[in-house]
């Protein structure tokens, strides 16, 4: 009987182990990680939002942040996994320019228009 | 494309606004100009703000201003004032009061906070609380959804207080839910504000709604608005399936876990123009593994599968129509019992207890909405539906043969009586009809009920809509039951700004189906005894709350709710399981049943990407049974819950946590059982725990989680499950799991 609880509490705390693990991963670090920025194309805060949501799910991005002042995003990534021409590509997948990057034409016509570019006469501003 | 509309827009209001120029003269014309007032290097600027949005309250007439920011628009043709809205993107939207003589005006929009400190959150909440709907509505989000297993619809209430859910009995699987401390079936399920489920699929209908097929899941406790018929008692689900027009390309999901259940869901959706677009929903699953881990030699989880297949159709004309319909087919086998049985060789016999439960089923529906063309504030909607379902089963040696064909047709016209839409009529013909072929042993239960119906629901609502009163009665001709009148009105009061009070008052009826509600007593020994006819069961239902929210910074918030609800029954269909443990008696209610519901929750972000749900609910539920009044039997007094969530960014991680604290319930009396088939007069009072973690990648999520990772199971659920042709066995003494810790692995794989 104590035996039998005892290999139940055993379960729970594996249980418990399996499914705090994953969490650790996201502590790694390492000292591949290099930093670059990228001038886009964005013109607002929904903008941001895109690049630095398409950024988190990009091989190798560690970390992104847009500067709406400069139209800069800042990226952290790992040298080992992708480099800044990926990157690049990856923004301009989805619509926006990046430094030398044209914008994928089919994306950027998808646009919401206050994010298209502000010659275009579809763009309007906030 | 968009530009194109935006033109076709303007044409369409030069044109209006030519004819009404030459027709009622310029001084039924507002003109102005939309400024926005901005922010820039200290310095305050005005600019013309153009493309911005106009429209008179509580209408659909609007304009949009020119590249300039100007405007020009008909004003209405009766009433001394008016209420202008304004609004355009990135600046708080303005009400502006417009006499009927004024000819000019200037509006000036504020700019909202920058727009880069707004994060636009792409995923709402697990589940929220509206605060518009005249009707207090829980709303369990698609992301609510997903922190749970959640295979189908009965294991999407794990997060909520408000709704229980239980197995109805230890054999066939079935799930039934509670809400106000009483059966589901005094609540009224919809597909898209049709109902669905009704009758004979209460049993085990739940789990024909694929979790992955659902957008959402909306629920409102008490009477619901009578324009969607007499039943809704203790309060209404919504279900929301995905739609053609917005759904994604594709969605598959796949789902195992350690138990040897495997299940597929697959949904497409195709846009086929600017009409019409169209969609698949399909669901396969199945359960390999016989298993029996309370060692009283009787499958845990009947094994057996499910198809479930959905076309759905949508057209949309803008501003003329809008029809949605579709075709569904489902079938499923369920296999229990004991588990040397063999349906072969044991068939009819009673060497050892089988159970076998087929159902088929078979849905058509259409929901269609018009549009007048010179009347921009009214619409008529039809909705129409017609199942057939076909439950064909065996219990030890009993059979049972259920069939229902169900026709609903349902025509609802609205208007508003003004132009500023303060007074909203919905008035309308229904005609249900029901056709029940039912046996069970020697009990036949067939019946035949057709229900024509009209009904009229007034709405006010005040002009900022703080104040909304719905005031509805309807009338049903029963061709069994007779007349059922029934009044019901709602009210919402916004008495401060984050403060919203809501009250409801109303009457609900429905027909019992006493076979389909209590499949546990078909695999028991329980000798059957109808005492008397049925009368349909009736009951006034009385409720009050308040929600208060309290917002924070970025987007966050506290809310919190308090509701009280109590539900009186006129008549009841008793399931008497107390007099003697041998026999279940049935016979309409001879004095009082009533219950009290009492709940409370707090809902709090307190930090970006973690929520946290606390909830409390206290239920007294009384019955007359056997001329006593008595606690009702598996109703739990009281219940906690506690809901973690996080999330990180763009919710590439997110980990989930529902506890539940389950007090304990009256079990039906069997003392004259031999002692070692008596059980107590309590169920033991438990803690449930439910985990899961979920990686999100570009078109991919991965999940894991567990369930019931405490391993709480309740001892002996089959009493007599050693003699189950002897006179004590029975199944439905369920109050907690059956089933152990299970761990469950799944993908989520889209399209965009």
């Amino acid at each position: 009987m104590f035996n039998q609880k005892l290999m139940n509490m055993k379960k729970v705390i594996v249980s418990f182990l399996i499914l705090i693990l994953p969490a650790f991963f996201l502590l790694g670090q390492n000292s591949n990680v290099k930093e670059i920025k990228i001038k886009t194309s964005a013109q607002c805060g929904m903008c941001k939002e895109a690049i630095e949501e398409t950024l988190a799910f990009e091989r190798g991005v560690r970390k992104s942040v847009l500067h709406m002042k400069t139209k800069e995003v800042t990226v952290e990534y790992d040298q080992r996994r992708t480099n800044p021409e990926k990157i690049r590509k990856a923004i301009s997948k989805i619509g926006y320019d990046a430094d030398d990057v044209a914008a994928d034409k089919k994306a950027y016509e998808k646009l919401e228009a206050c994010c298209k570019k502000p010659d275009d006469p579809n763009y309007r501003p906030h | 494309m968009f530009k194109n509309k935006i033109y076709l827009l303007a044409l369409a209001v030069i044109v209006l606004q030519s004819v009404s120029l030459s027709a009622l003269g310029p001084e039924h014309n507002l003109k102005g100009i939309v400024k926005g007032v901005a922010e820039e290097n200290g310095k305050t600027e005005l600019v013309g703000l153009p493309f911005a949005n106009l429209y008179w309250a509580g209408t659909t007439t609007g304009v949009t201003t020119d590249e300039n920011g100007a405007f020009e628009i008909h004003k209405p043709h009766d009433g001394e004032e008016f209420l202008l809205v304004v609004s355009y993107i990135g600046y708080s939207p303005d009400t502006v009061k417009i006499h009927k003589d004024l000819q000019y005006i200037e509006v000036r929009l504020q700019e909202t906070v920058q727009l880069e400190e707004v994060t636009v959150r792409r995923r709402m909440g697990g589940s929220f609380i509206s605060q518009i709907e005249p009707l207090k509505t829980e709303i369990i989000t698609i992301t609510g959804l997903q922190s749970l297993a959640c295979c189908n619809l009965s294991e999407s209430f794990e997060n909520s207080a408000t709704v229980d859910v239980g197995f109805s009995d230890a054999v066939s699987g079935a799930k039934r839910i509670q809400m106000l401390g009483l059966s589901g079936v005094y609540s009224q399920l919809m597909f898209e504000n049709i109902p669905t489920l009704r009758g004979l699929a209460s049993t085990y209908g739940l789990t024909y709604i694929p979790g992955s097929w659902m957008e959402s899941i909306q629920i409102s406790k008490g009477t619901s608005s009578v324009t969607n018929g007499y039943e809704s008692t203790t309060g209404q689900i919504n279900v929301e399936y995905k739609k053609p027009h917005s759904a994604e390309p594709m969605f598959l999901n796949l789902f195992t876990n350690n138990e040897g259940r495997y299940e597929a869901n697959l949904t497409s959706a195709v846009k086929l123009n600017e009409k019409w677009s169209t969609m698949i929903l399909a669901h396969g699953s199945y359960q390999v593994n016989a298993l029996d881990h309370n060692m009283d030699n009787f499958i845990d989880m009947p094994t057996g599968g499910q198809l479930n297949f959905v076309n759905r159709w949508d057209y949309e004309v803008e501003g003329r129509g809008h029809s949605q319909f579709g075709i569904g087919y489902m079938k499923e086998t369920r296999h229990g019992g004991e588990m040397e049985f063999d349906r072969d060789i044991h068939l009819g016999t009673t060497t050892f207890y089988g159970i076998g439960i087929e159902t088929s089923r078979f849905n058509v529906f259409a929901k269609n909405g018009f549009y007048f063309k010179n009347n921009p504030n009214s619409s008529l909607g039809l909705l129409l539906s017609y199942t057939a379902h076909e439950n064909d089963a065996f219990f030890g040696v009993n059979d049972y043969l259920g069939k229902q064909n169900s026709f609903y047709s349902n025509l609802v016209f609205q208007t508003a009586l003004d132009d500023h839409g303060h007074h909203k009529i919905n008035a309308g013909v229904s005609f249900m009809y029901d056709n029940y072929s039912e046996v069970f042993r020697t009990f036949d239960l067939s019946r035949t009920e057709s229900v024509p119906g009209v009904f009229g629901q007034y709405t006010y609502s005040s002009h900022d809509e703080d104040f909304t009163l719905i005031l509805g009665l309807r009338a049903d001709q029963n061709s069994l039951f007779g007349t059922f009148i029934t009044p019901r009105t709602h009210l919402k009061w916004n008495i401060a700004e984050n403060t919203v009070l809501r009250g409801s008052i109303g009457r609900g009826f429905r027909a019992a189906n006493v076979f389909a509600e209590n499949v546990g007593i078909l695999a028991s020994s329980r000798n059957l005894v109808f005492e008397e006819e049925f009368k349909a069961e009736s009951a006034w239902n009385y409720g009050v709350n308040i929600t208060q929210s309290i917002p924070l910074e970025e987007n966050r918030s506290i809310t919190f709710t308090a509701d009280y609800y109590r539900t009186n029954f006129e008549n009841r269909v008793i399931v008497d399981m107390d007099r003697d443990a041998g026999f279940a008696y049935f016979y309409n209610l001879q004095g009082e049943s009533y219950s009290n519901s009492f709940q409370t929750d707090v809902s709090v972000q307190p930090f970006e990407g973690f929520e946290l749900l606390a909830a409390f609910r206290y239920n007294d539920v009384k019955i007359t049974i056997d001329n006593e009044l008595r606690e009702a039997p598996f109703v739990n007094k009281h219940k906690g819950l506690l809901v973690l969530s996080y999330a990180t960014r763009f919710e590439k991680w997110k980990f989930d946590m529902t506890n539940q604290f389950v007090g304990k319930s009256r079990l039906p009396d069997t003392s004259i059982n031999p002692l070692q088939y008596q059980r107590p007069g309590f169920s033991d009072p438990h803690y449930i725990l439910h985990a899961q973690i979920t990686r999100r990648f570009r078109n991919l999520d991965v999940y894991f989680g567990g369930e019931n990772l405490t391993n709480f199971m309740q001892k002996h659920p089959i009493i007599a499950s050693d003699d189950p042709f002897g006179n004590y066995f029975d199944t439905s003494f369920v109050w907690g799991p059956i089933l152990g810790r299970k761990f469950y692995l799944g993908i989520r794989y889209t399209i965009n």
